[in-house]
């Protein structure tokens, strides 16, 4: 297809910048930033786990320590476990439904991508204490209707199990598999299934063979991210997985942090994480390697719809059914809650009260306050994880400094890093002098934006792959140098990918809980923090008139950014 | 809930103490000195884990009513969260945290023994209740607040002469898949009922509930949100939270243990290497104050001081059978039942 004389990665091209490239000092400044923001936190991470606590000596007793029980070892087999079977579960939600969105002509495209939306922002504890109401065994609200309908003793299902939290936290994790998938989707151009169906495969096999493998490495990084997600999630866990008497790796730490505290044991048991982070990015290698292949090129191929007729009506179904799972019912017993003056009396019309609204927005003392710094906080950490990824991607891509792979993994590392270890390391880094970060916007933002700049690398080096390099070459062919190159080729070229990153890491950002519950000082208490507190105080009441506050507010936000960048992201229609 | 209806109520607690509300405000001139030298240090940081952040704050800003001037900044976590924060605190010699209140009794020592906290008797520790009596250590930390662990039921499915009177009438067979507890890996206030049913009732009480199969939390908080739920009908819960939760209308009822309510403290005491060590003793001797125990009872919590009358619906400490177990005891025995527990219920 290529027209072009000069092959992909010929060196001509780069003589002239390797003579005097000032930029070089621009990407050494970048890996400068990661090795503040990563390797640094990182680095003491490791440390702590090979000193004794009181004299600072070189150990190993603590790894000896970590992994010597069998009930340590059965918890880091379960998150394992769990991490799998949640990424299975989200793909089996999320690609249908991504699929359909972007290459069918399914109707109600605007309402599922909305639901999707709401998923997205659902703080994953939420939701799981909307499950809870639904499915715990003996009162949810699914088990009661079962009951009284067979007159069984028993209900259907049991929140409380492995199977379970696997599901409550697959169905809101499935939304970073979706929009990877539908961004990557979006832009494939029609060609090459027109080939595959004038050579006589039918819809099913051209998207089969055709269509998902060339957005494969997009479903990879979502799959890599739902996994990594998954194992170092920890409010879902609480909730759920202690009352089913199981452990995973996050609620052990936790028991690492209890009395007698031994941080130095959680540290050296968050050590092997890593090692997981590399074996998936291996994995990941490998399989995009086998396919290699890039499926934007600088012609403007046509995207076509694929018709499917009466399946249309069976999508739709299948895609409403997930979201009723995710965001409908879980909303309709919070909204219970949130309109009662007692949630545990139930419905009744003299329990019902808009108080809990009127408390949280206009007499909590902190309440404001503290969803404005979340959304502050998490949008500056979105615009540094997204600048930070796609400059870590690109010189990744390009191979513009040696052992670029390596700042790839560094890159990745983070997400693996359960938030309250990643904490840690940030507060002993950052906290006190010289940096004196203590209790500053400034160590939630970074930490923030360290936690989630795997989701915006991830998403531009998906984003970077599926460009054909011969666009940016030409432009430094023709005398442009590589600012201008990437600012008239493939900013525009990702501009729509990377305003999906953005939302990939503003939303978790702002519904992040196990970091900033250890740095937040007096002044800049989140939101999440604050539902955190709620909880404990088995104050559902006002915790879930703020959970709607925060669907409003943010889909208020999503809408803004929408309608400003002309609609052409998430909540896109119909195509032109 | 608001500051006004809290402003006047601590005045109406204050007014019905008569002579002893005035016993603060006879300041010696040690008092006053310390209250100079407070104001010119402007600030204090709290790192507190005994309430909620809501609540922690009301707190603060009646403290600064009371003491103008001196501003004092909330820190709330959780206790294990907040005392992590305070190791680190230590280690990098970059002191944050004035004035530290655990949940778990077994932080003080800890610090103690690291020479970690100032060596400050208040004037109000005199004011202690004897019920708090050895549960603290004189000059380094006193209790400030408490709690009870009692029994409490879901009043709309467990009618009031089937509700257990005693801990032993949680192992009934009828409460089989119904009863909820928290976990003492998770919650120190678990941990002190779980030393104190060991040592009235052997660990055979524990292998008995076993058999029932109990939902068991994390919290000491999450039995209460089972039984609003209607997920499980009885349960061991902290009396502050539970009638918290009732007071807004919710079917939750407490019980207090004919065989005794297990009394939970939560400490607070002044660090050695306090950025504002006078403000930080003038907000420790608050801690004690009636001012502070006024707030107090309007949030359902406990002070440690015994003349400040709880809200109707819970009994003054003076007439509960309390059982009570010592800081050393539970130092040496939690971490044992905390292992127990978990051969037990996993």
């Amino acid at each position: 297809m290529s027209q072009s004389v000069i092959p992909t990665g010929s060196p001509t091209g780069s003589l002239r910048a390797r003579a005097f490239d000032p930029l070089i000092l621009l990407w050494v400044f970048l890996a400068l930033i990661l090795i503040f923001l990563v390797v640094n936190p990182l680095f003491r991470l490791v440390q702590s786990s090979l000193e004794e606590v009181d004299t600072g000596l070189f150990t190993l007793m603590n790894y000896v320590n970590a992994f010597s029980r069998p009930r340590y070892l059965t918890a880091m087999w379960n998150s394992i476990r769990l991490g799998a079977m949640v990424t299975v579960l989200c793909l089996i939600f999320a690609v249908p439904m991504a699929w359909a969105i972007s290459r069918t002509d399914m109707p109600g495209k605007g309402l599922i991508r909305l639901l999707v939306l709401g998923a997205f922002i659902t703080p994953p504890y939420l939701g799981a204490i909307g499950w809870i109401l639904l499915a715990g065994p003996n009162s949810g609200w699914i088990n009661r209707v079962w009951m009284s309908l067979t007159g069984l003793p028993e209900g259907l299902f049991d929140i409380y199990t492995f199977n379970g939290l696997a599901f409550v936290i697959a169905i809101y994790s499935f939304p970073f598999i979706f929009i990877f998938t539908a961004a990557a989707l979006d832009v494939v151009s029609s060609e090459m299934e027109d080939a595959a169906n004038v050579l006589g495969a039918g819809t099913l096999r051209t998207t089969w063979l055709i269509t998902l493998p060339m957005v494969l490495p997009a479903i990879m990084a979502g799959a890599i991210v739902t996994f990594l997600e998954a194992i170092a999630l920890f409010g879902t866990p609480a909730l759920i997985a202690i009352p089913a008497r199981f452990n995973v790796v996050t609620t052990q730490l936790l028991q690492f942090f209890s009395t007698p505290i031994r941080a130095e044991v959680a540290a050296a048991y968050a050590v092997p994480l890593l090692l997981i982070t590399v074996v998936l990015f291996g994995l990941q290698r490998w399989m995009v390697r086998r396919r290699g292949f890039v499926a934007l090129t600088g012609k403007g191929g046509e995207r076509r719809i694929t018709e499917l007729g009466p399946w249309r009506w069976v999508m739709f179904g299948y895609s409403l059914f997930v979201m009723s799972l995710a965001v409908l019912l879980p909303y309709i017993v919070l909204a219970q809650a949130a309109l009662s003056k007692a949630w545990g009396r139930g419905f009744t019309w003299d329990n019902i009260t808009l108080k809990n609204f009127d408390y949280i927005l206009f007499q909590h003392e902190t309440a404001a306050q503290s969803v404005v710094n979340s959304f502050t906080y998490a949008a500056a950490a979105a615009c540094i994880a997204i600048v930070l990824g796609l400059a870590i991607a690109y010189i990744v891509s390009r191979k513009l400094l040696p052992y670029a792979g390596f700042l790839s993994f560094l890159a990745m590392a983070p997400f693996v890093i359960p938030g309250i270890v990643l904490a840690i390391a940030f507060y002993s880094a950052y906290a006190p002098p010289p940096f004196a970060l203590y209790g500053t916007a400034t160590i939630l933002i970074l930490a923030f934006a360290t936690r989630f700049l795997p989701i915006g690398f991830a998403n531009a080096d998906a984003a970077i792959r599926s460009i054909n390099p011969e666009m940016e070459e030409a432009v430094r062919i023709l005398g442009g140098g590589r600012l201008l190159a990437i600012r008239k080729v493939m900013a525009p070229l990702m501009k729509r990918s990377l305003i999906g990153a953005w939302l990939l890491v503003f939303i978790p950002a702002t519904r992040e809980l196990s970091s900033a519950m250890f740095l937040y000082g007096p002044n800049t208490r989140t939101m999440s923090v604050m539902l955190m507190d709620m909880s404990e105080e088995g104050n559902f009441e006002h915790l879930a008139a703020l959970g709607f506050l925060l669907l409003i507010a943010t889909l208020v936000i999503v809408g803004l950014a929408t309608a400003l960048l002309g609609r052409d992201f998430m909540l896109r229609r119909e195509r032109q | 809930m608001s500051m006004d209806v809290t402003r006047r109520s601590v005045a109406t607690g204050l007014a019905a103490l008569g002579s002893a509300a005035l016993l603060p405000r006879s300041a010696s001139a040690d008092t006053a000195e310390l209250e100079a030298a407070a104001r010119k240090e402007g600030s204090i940081t709290w790192y507190i884990a005994q309430v909620d952040s809501e609540t922690a704050e009301k707190m603060g800003r009646a403290f600064t009513a009371r003491y103008p001037g001196v501003k004092v900044s909330v820190i709330r976590t959780t206790g294990q969260v907040a005392f992590e924060r305070l190791n680190q605190d230590l280690k990098n010699n970059a002191p944050q945290c004035d004035v530290f209140s655990a949940t778990d009794i077994g932080h003080m020592p800890a610090l103690r023994k690291r020479n970690a906290l100032a060596n400050y008797t208040p004037e109000n520790a005199a004011f202690i209740s004897p019920a708090f009596k050895g549960l603290g250590e004189d000059g380094y930390f006193y209790p400030t607040t408490s709690t009870l662990m009692l029994i409490i039921v879901n009043t709309t499915k467990v009618k009031p002469e089937e509700a257990p009177r005693n801990w032993t009438d949680l192992l009934d067979p009828k409460w089989k898949g119904r009863a909820a507890f928290g976990h003492p890996g998770f919650s120190g206030y678990v941990g002190v009922w779980t030393v104190q049913m060991r040592k009235m009732y052997g660990w055979d009480f524990f292998e008995k509930l076993a058999r029932n199969n109990p939902r068991i939390g994390r919290s000491g908080n999450d039995p209460i949100s089972l039984l609003n739920a209607g997920e499980c009908v009885v349960g061991l819960g902290p009396l502050s939270t539970s009638l918290m939760v009732a007071d807004r209308g919710n079917p939750i009822g407490i019980v207090y243990p004919t065989d005794g309510s297990v009394l939970c403290v939560g400490p607070s005491a002044v660090m050695a290497s306090a950025p504002h060590p006078n403000a930080a003793r003038l907000f420790m001797n608050w801690l004690l104050s009636t001012e502070f125990a006024a707030i107090c009872a309007e949030h359902r919590i406990d002070a440690s001081r015994a003349d400040v009358p709880p809200k109707p619906g819970a009994k003054p400490l003076s007439e509960v059978k309390l059982l009570s177990v010592s800081t050393d005891e539970l130092i040496k025995s939690v971490p044992d039942v905390i292992e127990q527990w978990r051969e037990t219920f996993s």
